[in-house]
C-alpha cells in the first residue's frame, strides 16, 4: 500500500517538479511570483487536446505543437506585458496582480473556447502492469520517463549552453549581468521559452495522469509554489527536488489524511518553510 | 419588473461593496496583499447560518459570524503578516483554499458540497411587502455605517499609521510603532467586514454552498478596489457598483448574443482579468484614485 | 579616450554630481579620490549609463555616449567592475569570464589568454565555483570578467576594498600590468595614496565637484591634498 503511494507520489511529484522549474526560474530572475503559471500548464494541456482530438494529430505531434505554441505565447506575454513593466521598474505587487489577471483571463479563455467539462486525450486505455503489490500504468511510466528526460534536458541547457549559463548568471545578479554587457531581455525571453515549454509538458502529463479540466493548473499552483520555495527560489535543481518531495508528501499523506486534503499538505509545508527557512533547503541565506 | 431587477443589482452590489471595503482597508490603506479574502466571507456566512439553524437568535449569529471571521483573520495574520508581500499573497490564497476544502469535505458540519439552506432571514415573518426591498434598506444602512466608520478610522491617528506602513514600513518602525500589531488590526477589521458581508450574502442567496466561495470572489473584491483606486473608499464602493452593473448588463445581452451561458460567464471573467491587467499597467490609480497617493 | 564635460547627475531629486569635467587619455591610469559621499561611485555609474545624466556630455573615443544604454557602452569598448556584488557566485571562474564575452563570443578565446596572463592564479581554478573563493580571488575574477573583451577603458570602483594589504599590493601591480597591455584605466579609490602612486594623473572630488587635479605625483606631494585626503 505504502509502496503504491510512493510510486504515485513520484509520478505526481515529477509533474509538479517540471512545472516548478519554470516557475522558479522566472521567480528568481524577474523577482515576482507568477500566479498565471498554473494556467499556462492548463493551456498547454488544452492545446495538445485540441490538436490531438479536434484536429486528429498524432498525440506526440500534438504535444510538440502545444509546447511550441505555449512557449510562443509566453514570449508574447513578455513583449506585451512583462518587458514594458520592467522598463517602468514596476513594483513586485503590481506584477503579481497582473499575473492574477492573466490567470483569470487564460483560464476563462479556455472555458470560453472549449467548455468547462472534463476532457481526455485520444489514447487507448491500457491496463496497468503489476509489480508485486503495486500497479503502475503505462501512462505513469511515460510520465516518469518524460519528466526525467526533461529534467536532464534542463540540466544540459543550464550547464552546457551559453544561454543557459547566462540564465544562471541572471538568477545570481541581474544588475551585474547588465553591467557585463549581457543582453538581459534576450536571456529573459529564453527563460520564458524554457519555463513555458516545461509548463506545457507538465500540463500534458497531468492531463494524462488525471484528466483535462480548466482548473487543473490552478489546483497545482499551491504545490508548485511550495516546491519552488522549498527548493529555493531561482534554483531549478531545487525546484526539481522540491517538486518530488511535495508530490511524495501529498500522496503519502493519504495514508493518514483524507485524500481531499492533499493540498493542505502542500500548504502546511509551504508555511513551515516560509516561517523557518524561507530561502528553502537548497537556497543560501 | 425593472424595479425588482434594480433592487437585486443594488442589493448584491452593496453586499460586495462591504466585502470590498474590507479588502480596501487591508490593501488600499495598509498595503497587505491578501488573496484569501473570500475565506472570511465564507466563515461569516457559514457561522451565521449554522448557528441560526441551531436556534441561536439571528442577531447573535451574525455577531458571532463577524467575530469568528475576525478571529480567523488574526489566526492567519499572526504567523504570516511578517512575511514579504509575495509570500503573503501565496499563503493567503492557500489559506482560502484550505477553508474551502474544509467546507467541502466536513459534511457533518457544513453540509459538504450540498451546502446549507432553509435558514431564517432577519424579520422574515414580519415583512409582508417586498422582502428584497427591505433587505436592500438594511444592507444599504449597514454599508453607509461601515463607510463612515472607515472614513473616520482612516483620518484618525490609527489610520495615519496604516498609511505610513503602506508607504514605507521602515518609517513607522523607526518611529517606534509596532507595525505588526497595526497590520493585524487592519487584517482583523477587514476580515470582520468580509464576515459581515458573508452573513448578508447568505441571507440574500437563501442557500449557500462551497461554490459560492471560490477564489474568484476575492478577485471581484480586488477589481472593485483597483477600479475605484486603491485606498479610496468611495472608489471601492463605486467600483463594486460598476462591477455588478456590468455583470447584470451582460446578463441582459445574453438573449441577443449567440453564446452559451457558460461562455458568457467565462467572457465576463476574461474581461475582469483583462481589466486587472490593463489597470495595473496603465492606470494603477484606478478611475477615482489619485496618482500621488500610489505606493506602487 | 574619455571626456566628461560639465556632467550633472543624481539618483532622485538631488544632484550628486554637480558639474564635473574630467579626462582619461589613451594608455593612462587616472584615479579619482575623495572623501565618502563625494560622489565618486556615482560618477562612475554615470559614465557607464547606470545613473541618468541630467546635463553635460560624455565622449568616449570621439563618440557621444551620454544617452547610450549600458550594453552598448560595453560594446563600444568600456568595461566596469562594481565595488560589491561583482561576480556571479554560482557560476564557475570560466563561466564568469564567459559572461563577460556575451556580446562578442568569438573574441572569448583571445581574451581568455590575456586574462590568464594577468591572473595566472585563475588558470588552475577554471572550474571552481566563484562563490567558494576568497575575496581576493573573487576580485580577480571580477576584473577578469570585465577585461575579457580587451576593452579600451576599464572602470574600477574601489578595487582595493575588502582586500588585505598584501593583496592590495598585488592588485595595484596588476593594474599597472593591465595598463601596460594597452587598456586605459579610470579608478575610484578610497586608498588614495596607493592608487595615486600607480597612476599617471588624478582628480580629487568633494561634494560632487572637482577640487584638485593634476599629475599623480604632484597630487601626492601637494600639502593640502596630503593633509585632507592622504592622512597627513
Amino acid at each position: 500500500m505504502l509502496l503504491q503511494l510512493l510510486v504515485n507520489g513520484i509520478v505526481l511529484g515529477s509533474i509538479i517538479a517540471l512545472a516548478a522549474i519554470g516557475l522558479s526560474m522566472v521567480y528568481g530572475i524577474l523577482k515576482f511570483a507568477n500566479f498565471a503559471h498554473g494556467d499556462f500548464l492548463t493551456f498547454g494541456a488544452y492545446l495538445a487536446f485540441v490538436f490531438n482530438v479536434v484536429f486528429g494529430f498524432y498525440f506526440i505531434l500534438a504535444c510538440a505543437v502545444s509546447v511550441i505554441l505555449t512557449a510562443m505565447v509566453g514570449v508574447g506575454c513578455d513583449y506585451a506585458i512583462w518587458r514594458p513593466m520592467r522598463m517602468k521598474n514596476a513594483n513586485r505587487v503590481t506584477l503579481i496582480i497582473i499575473s492574477i489577471g492573466m490567470a483569470l483571463f487564460i483560464r476563462n479563455l479556455i472555458i470560453f473556447m472549449w467548455g468547462a467539462d472534463i476532457k481526455r486525450y485520444a489514447l487507448p486505455v491500457k491496463r496497468g502492469i503489476e509489480f508485486g503489490t503495486i500497479i503502475i500504468t503505462q501512462n505513469q511510466i511515460v510520465e516518469i520517463v518524460v519528466a526525467v528526460a526533461c529534467m536532464l534536458l534542463v540540466h544540459y541547457i543550464l550547464k552546457k549552453t551559453f544561454i543557459g549559463k547566462a540564465m544562471r548568471a541572471l538568477a545570481d545578479d541581474i544588475d551585474l549581468a547588465k553591467v557585463s554587457g549581457i543582453d538581459v531581455d534576450r536571456v529573459i525571453r529564453y527563460t520564458w521559452v524554457v519555463g513555458m515549454a516545461l509548463a506545457s509538458v507538465s500540463g500534458i502529463l497531468y492531463g494524462l495522469l488525471a484528466n483535462i479540466n480548466p482548473n487543473m493548473g490552478w489546483f497545482l499552483l499551491l504545490p508548485m509554489f511550495a516546491a519552488t520555495i522549498l527548493g529555493g527560489i531561482g534554483n531549478p535543481y531545487g525546484a526539481m527536488a522540491g517538486g518530488i518531495m511535495i508530490g511524495l508528501a501529498q500522496e503519502l499523506s493519504t495514508a493518514i489524511l483524507p485524500p481531499e486534503y492533499k493540498m493542505a499538505v502542500a500548504f502546511a509545508i509551504l508555511i513551515i518553510v516560509l516561517l523557518l527557512r524561507p530561502q528553502g533547503i537548497m537556497g543560501t541565506s | 419588473m425593472m424595479i425588482e431587477y434594480l433592487i437585486t443589482i443594488l442589493l448584491i452590489a452593496s453586499i460586495y461593496a462591504i466585502f470590498a471595503l474590507g479588502l480596501n482597508l487591508e490593501w488600499g490603506f495598509t498595503g497587505l496583499v491578501n488573496f484569501g479574502h473570500v475565506a472570511f466571507l465564507a466563515i461569516g456566512a457559514y457561522t451565521t447560518v449554522l448557528l441560526s439553524l441551531h436556534g441561536v437568535p439571528l442577531f447573535v449569529s451574525v455577531l458571532v459570524g463577524v467575530a469568528l471571521a475576525g478571529a480567523f483573520g488574526a489566526l492567519l495574520g499572526i504567523p504570516t503578516l511578517k512575511l514579504r508581500e509575495d509570500y503573503l499573497a501565496i499563503v493567503t490564497i492557500g489559506f482560502a483554499e484550505i477553508i474551502r476544502l474544509f467546507l467541502l469535505n466536513e459534511e457533518w458540519l457544513t453540509g459538504g458540497p450540498m451546502g446549507v439552506c432553509g435558514y431564517p432571514r432577519p424579520f422574515e415573518d414580519i415583512i409582508t411587502g417586498d422582502y428584497n426591498l427591505f433587505m436592500l434598506s438594511v444592507v444599504l444602512s449597514i454599508l453607509i455605517l461601515c463607510y463612515f466608520m472607515l472614513e473616520k478610522l482612516i483620518k484618525s491617528p490609527w489610520g495615519r499609521v496604516l498609511k505610513s506602513i503602506r508607504e514605507d514600513e521602515d518609517v513607522p518602525v523607526s518611529l517606534g510603532k509596532n507595525v505588526f500589531v497595526y497590520k493585524i488590526q487592519s487584517l482583523v477589521l477587514g476580515s470582520m467586514l468580509a464576515g459581515l458581508a458573508g452573513s448578508l450574502l447568505a441571507f440574500y442567496l437563501q442557500y449557500i454552498n462551497p461554490r459560492n466561495f471560490m477564489p474568484i470572489e476575492t478577485f471581484y473584491a480586488w477589481i472593485a478596489v483597483v477600479l475605484g483606486g486603491s485606498g479610496n473608499n468611495k472608489g471601492t464602493v463605486l467600483g463594486a457598483v460598476i462591477l455588478f452593473c456590468f455583470f447584470s448588463a451582460t446578463r441582459f445581452t445574453q438573449e441577443y448574443v449567440p453564446l452559451h451561458p457558460t461562455q458568457m460567464g467565462a467572457l465576463r471573467i476574461m474581461l475582469i482579468g483583462l481589466l486587472l491587467i490593463l489597470f495595473m499597467m496603465y492606470r494603477p490609480e484606478g478611475l477615482f484614485g489619485k496618482k500621488e497617493e500610489l505606493m506602487l | 579616450m574619455l571626456k566628461l564635460i560639465d556632467v550633472v547627475s543624481g539618483y532622485t531629486d538631488v544632484d550628486i554630481i554637480k558639474g564635473v569635467s574630467i579626462e582619461v587619455g589613451k594608455d593612462e591610469i587616472v584615479t579619482i579620490i575623495g572623501p565618502n559621499g563625494s560622489g565618486k561611485s556615482t560618477l562612475m555609474k554615470t559614465i557607464f549609463g547606470l545613473v541618468k545624466l541630467r546635463s553635460g556630455k560624455i565622449m568616449f573615443r570621439d563618440k557621444d555616449i551620454s544617452r547610450l544604454r549600458t550594453d552598448r557602452i560595453v560594446q563600444a569598448g568600456m568595461g566596469y567592475v562594481p565595488q560589491e556584488r561583482n561576480v556571479f557566485p554560482s557560476l564557475t571562474v570560466l563561466e564568469n569570464l564567459e559572461m563577460g564575452a556575451f556580446i562578442q563570443r568569438d573574441r572569448f578565446e583571445e581574451g581568455l589568454e590575456e586574462v590568464f596572463t594577468i591572473f595566472p592564479e585563475l588558470k588552475n581554478k577554471r572550474t571552481q565555483k566563484v562563490g567558494t573563493m576568497s575575496g581576493g580571488e573573487q576580485k580577480m575574477v571580477a576584473v577578469g570578467r570585465a577585461l575579457i573583451l580587451m576593452p579600451a577603458l576599464l572602470l574600477l570602483d574601489e578595487p582595493s576594498s575588502g582586500l588585505s594589504p598584501k593583496l592590495r599590493d598585488v592588485l595595484f601591480n596588476k593594474i599597472v600590468e593591465i595598463n601596460e597591455l594597452g587598456t586605459s584605466l579610470l579608478v575610484v579609490e578610497q586608498n588614495a595614496k596607493m592608487a595615486l602612486s600607480v597612476s599617471h594623473r588624478g582628480y580629487v572630488l568633494e561634494t560632487g565637484k572637482k577640487r584638485f587635479e593634476g599629475e599623480a605625483k604632484r597630487l601626492l606631494e601637494n600639502e593640502e591634498v596630503k593633509r585632507l585626503y592622504l592622512g597627513g
